[in-house]
């Protein structure tokens, strides 16, 4: 369980994140959304114990987030941030052994790499694994580092109170690369109970993956609950000022369709 | 660096460069104002030679090479290092000012030795001037990151910047005391500004290799830290990274090690520059190769540029300092074009 309590965050007296409240159940898949400037990145932040709240607090399996090691907290959530640049040349297989950094004392080189060959072929890297990670595109170091926290947590069998936090992972995919992505976050949390936090801007793709989607405008949680609840047109149009109207296409029915043909094919 | 070959280790293994580093020291027995014959170097090491060739090469000869050897390590073990730390491979100690900052300060020492403590034994003196260094550059360290990094950001332009501007105020103060300062004053300061390796003595040894053997050890063990570091501070953390005390660590092991040699070789540039680079460049940024391959590396860059040094203009040679810088600031200048082209600088 992660459970934020009226956590603010100040910065020069500015509120950028203000009395938000949260529960997360382990195996969910919770989205943030808002307009920019709303404090998304602010409040996953703070549920990561990247930053500490100025007032409030963080619980993660009932402790304070404060009073987690680095090293504990490594080994039970990872968080793939919204731009990571490698400043040196590192292959794409060592960036993903970077991963598990925290396992360094007990697990085998021989382990880590059976592990990094795993996250890599999840985000079908594979291919890509002896090359320079500063000749890729931004999409495919995107997913080179998806792959880096997928192994960070990784565990051989379940994920069960594994908690993964994404900030924008599908900003600099392309649409399809974006559905695969979210179809492998949502799979590891569906069959392996992995507990997963995103930033999206897509609302189409929020309704379409995710258990719970918590809005934010003005650093203030604006609405919250399941995407039927939370994603309604006039709170959107609340949210972020523009007026709003819902189409009904039954893409979920358009998409299941879809799929099926794939798989009969 | 090419875009579609596959990207992998190298034919520089650490144990093609350890034998790269005994060939090149070996050799570099033979070479000086006096050549010797294979020869007599088989008779030395048999014991048989004696009077002034056994006294040259016992006395002058091998503690200079073994100077070379671990000045040559620390200071390119330092610039990796730092470079981790800067997370750019433009970071060298003398780039970053910290160099002049130990050079300010040992001249401050030595200009203090010379006036108010000229009382005390030599010893004491050495050590006085070798920790006034340490100070220097650990204060210079410091301040430059402190002035390039901002929160989760360090700007490369602000950190050359710092560098340029911090290594100017250190040369500046170290011109007031050559103004100063006696003829015999004058004579200690110019060596230590230009860098010479012919210091060497066996004493000095038996005080620098502890602390470089130090410094090693201390920053090998950082490797990995280092290689999740090049994800970014904040990454770093969040992988589980202590990175407070690594960078703590790295700081205070680099500032000894520049400090000390500072202290006993005076001012050697572009080495923690040039050699992590071309490592980079042949295999890679695995900080758990390219550390202990930036020590023998750097121990043998320095070995040959003193080898050259001493022979070029033999009798006379030439201060190591200038070669080094002669052959580093090209590079530099090379380095930072190929940046450029990069957009990676601003």
């Amino acid at each position: 369980m992660l459970v934020a309590q009226e956590i603010s965050y100040t910065r020069q007296q500015r509120f950028l994140t203000r009395e938000i409240s949260m529960q997360i159940p382990e195996g969910a898949f919770f989205t943030l959304a808002g307009p920019n400037g709303a404090g998304k990145s602010t409040l996953l932040r703070q549920l990561t114990g990247a930053i500490q709240p100025t007032h409030g607090r963080v619980l993660l399996k009932g402790k304070d987030l404060r009073e987690w090691k680095k090293l504990d907290l490594a080994l039970v959530r990872g968080v793939l941030s919204q731009y990571t640049q490698v400043a040196f040349t590192l292959s794409v297989l060592d960036i993903v052994l970077l991963g598990r950094y925290a396992y360094g004392g007990v697990e085998t080189s021989a382990k880590q790499l059976q592990v990094a060959e795993w996250a890599l072929d999840l985000v079908n890297m594979t291919a890509f694994a002896n090359r320079n990670i500063q000749t890729l595109s931004g999409g495919e170091q995107q997913r080179v580092h998806l792959a880096r926290v997928l192994a960070q947590i990784y565990h051989p069998e379940s994920l069960e109170g594994r908690y993964l936090f994404l900030d924008e992972p599908t900003s600099s995919l392309d649409i399809a690369q974006q559905y695969r992505m979210l179809q492998v976050l949502q799979q590891l949390s569906v069959s392996q109970g992995l507990t997963v936090g995103v930033i999206l801007h897509d609302l189409n793709l929020a309704a379409r993956f995710s258990d719970y989607v918590f809005l934010l405008k003005n650093g203030r949680m604006h609405t919250f609950g399941t995407p039927e609840q939370a994603l309604q047109p006039e709170t959107i149009s609340r949210v972020f000022g523009i007026p709003i109207s819902y189409v009904s296409t039954n893409i979920k029915q358009h998409n299941d369709d879809l799929q099926h043909q794939h798989r009969t094919r | 660096m090419a875009t579609d070959t596959p990207f992998r280790k190298t034919v520089f293994s650490i144990q093609g460069l350890g034998v790269l580093l005994i060939l090149v020291s070996v050799n570099a027995l033979f070479w000086g104002a006096y050549p010797l014959t294979p020869g007599e170097l088989q008779d030395f090491f048999a014991g048989k030679l004696t009077g002034t060739q056994a006294f040259l090469l016992w006395e002058i000869r091998i503690p200079r090479i073994v100077l070379a050897l671990s000045t040559g390590a620390i200071l390119a073990v330092s610039g990796a290092a730092l470079q981790a730390l800067f997370r750019n491979p433009l970071a060298d100690p003398m780039i970053l000012g910290v160099t002049f900052g130990a050079m300010l300060f040992a001249v401050g020492g030595i200009v203090l030795s010379y006036t108010l403590f000229s009382w005390l034994p030599v010893l004491v003196q050495q050590t006085g001037i070798s920790l006034m260094a340490f100070l220097g550059s650990l204060l210079f360290t410091l301040l430059v990151y402190a002035l390039s990094t901002k929160g989760r950001h360090t700007s490369v332009a602000t950190l050359l910047l710092a560098g340029i501007a911090l290594g100017a105020i250190a040369s500046a103060i170290t011109g007031l005391f050559t103004y100063f300062s006696t003829e015999t004053q004058l004579r200690d300061i110019t060596f230590w500004t230009m860098g010479s390796l012919s210091q060497a003595t066996w004493t000095m040894l038996g005080v620098f290799i502890p602390v470089c053997l130090l410094v090693l050890g201390l920053v090998f063990r950082q490797a990995k830290a280092l290689n999740v570091l090049a994800l970014g501070e904040e990454e770093a953390a969040l992988m589980g990274v202590a990175t407070q005390k690594v960078k703590k660590v790295i700081i205070i092991a680099t500032a000894l090690g520049v400090g000390a040699s500072v202290a006993i070789t005076g001012v050697i540039g572009f080495v923690g520059l040039v050699v992590p680079h071309f490592l980079r460049l042949v295999g890679g940024s695995d900080y758990r190769f390219l550390l202990p391959a930036a020590a023998l590396a750097g121990g043998t860059f320095l070995v040959l540029a003193d080898t050259l040094a001493r022979t070029i203009l033999a009798p006379a040679e030439l201060p190591i300092g200038i070669l080094s810088s002669l052959i580093g600031s090209p590079f530099f200048l090379w380095l930072l074009l190929k940046q450029r082209k990069h957009h990676e600088i601003f």
